[in-house]
């Protein structure tokens, strides 16, 4: 990869192997979506986890519940 | 990432508590499995490679085209957030963040989770006023991060016998005031703890009043401007804290006074070149492969 430092961090601070130009370093409006408000059910969340074994999230919940994060990616 | 590992760490406290821990993500399985041997990750990491549960949250970053940055699994990644919900799937509280690179530290979810006070993670600073005030100031995290919002904590012990005004009190009292400064910061709103009412003699209406020890929290994160100051990358950021508060008692009642403290905060490494280096090496790897600059 050649790249000039610091060329790209945004001004966030965020540092991609791509340049600030890329759709991909944009950011949404104040207003974007962020799915289902307080007193909402959330959708059902069946997905393979690290181990490859299928986890049924509404299955999985402790005995008060859980704690359900969506991020960016295991390396960023 | 640095969340997940922070996670890890809060793992058993919520589980303790009755509390799972998931984290989703378009990661395909083995990045995850990857990951997770390599920082003895022992919490669900899920795969969500085609992003239909992230479609089905309806939280998909919808600035991003499917023909856009497809080597680095750009398209269908998810606007950065978290949800609390109870046994029955129902969301009892949220946070999310605008950008895809912010999330929540590891204490903020788990005091949030089980709605407990932060505890100080960091060296503190305190200052002791005499007979009056005593301020102490620290983290919620032993070191800032770049991009993960931590809680700045502010610990304030009025005296016996002593109050201090809140916000709304009428005009002639100084309220309890919080200002945070600090190069490389972002600082966001400062919670205060509910106040109590108080009579007051000559006033008709209750006087919101602080007494004993109260804690302000507000949201603190290191932005890029440490990256900008110079070549370097600073080990500490200094941030000061100005408290500027009136103290009463029952009969008196003092000048406003304004004492302050400042915090050498620790950074963290502010970039994970694991990361970079991974998916480098994934961008080198299909162009190799295809002949085709994908950067």
């Amino acid at each position: 990869m050649s790249q000039t430092e610091n060329q790209y961090y945004d001004e966030f601070g965020f540092y991609s192997p791509q340049e600030l130009t890329r759709a991909t370093r944009r950011q949404p409006e104040k207003d974007f979506h962020t799915g289902p408000e307080v007193g909402e059910v959330v959708p059902s969340i069946v997905l393979p986890d690290q181990n490859g074994y299928l986890i049924n999230v509404a299955k999985s919940l402790g005995s008060n519940g859980g704690v359900v994060i969506f991020h960016r990616s295991a390396y960023w | 990432m640095t969340q997940l590992v922070q996670l890890q760490g809060i793992k058993e406290n919520l589980e303790e508590a009755g509390y799972s821990v998931f984290a989703i993500s378009n990661d395909p399985v083995e990045i995850l499995a990857d990951f997770a041997s390599k920082h003895d990750i022992t919490f669900s990491l899920l795969s969500d490679s085609d992003s239909a549960v992230i479609r089905a949250f309806g939280i998909m970053n919808q600035l991003i085209r499917p023909d856009e940055g497809q080597s680095m699994r750009w398209y269908g990644i998810p606007y950065p957030g978290t949800y609390y919900v109870d046994a029955n799937m129902v969301v009892t509280d949220k946070d999310f963040h605008q950008h895809h690179a912010r999330r929540a530290s590891g204490s903020s979810v788990l005091a949030r989770a089980l709605g407990q006070e932060m505890e100080v993670h960091s060296e503190a600073e305190s200052v002791d006023v005499s007979d009056q005030i005593n301020v102490s100031v620290g983290l919620s995290e032993p070191a800032l991060q770049l991009e993960v919002v931590s809680q700045l904590l502010i610990d304030i012990e009025i005296p016996e016998g002593m109050h201090a005004y809140a916000s709304g009190a009428p005009d002639q009292f100084a309220c309890l005031s919080l200002e945070v400064e600090g190069d490389g910061i972002r600082i966001g709103d400062v919670s205060w703890p509910a106040s109590e009412p108080m009579n007051t003699l000559g006033i008709d209406e209750e006087v919101p009043i602080y007494k004993g020890r109260i804690r302000a929290s507000l949201p603190i994160t290191v932005t890029s401007d440490v990256i900008r100051l110079g070549h370097e990358i600073p080990d500490t950021l200094q941030v000061s804290v100005a408290v500027g508060f009136q103290l009463c008692n029952d009969d008196e009642c003092f000048l406003p006074e304004r004492i302050e403290a400042t915090l050498s905060c620790a950074l963290d490494r502010l970039v994970e070149p694991e990361g970079l280096s991974i998916y480098a090496d994934r961008v080198e790897a299909i162009e190799a492969e295809t002949g085709k600059l994908v950067r």
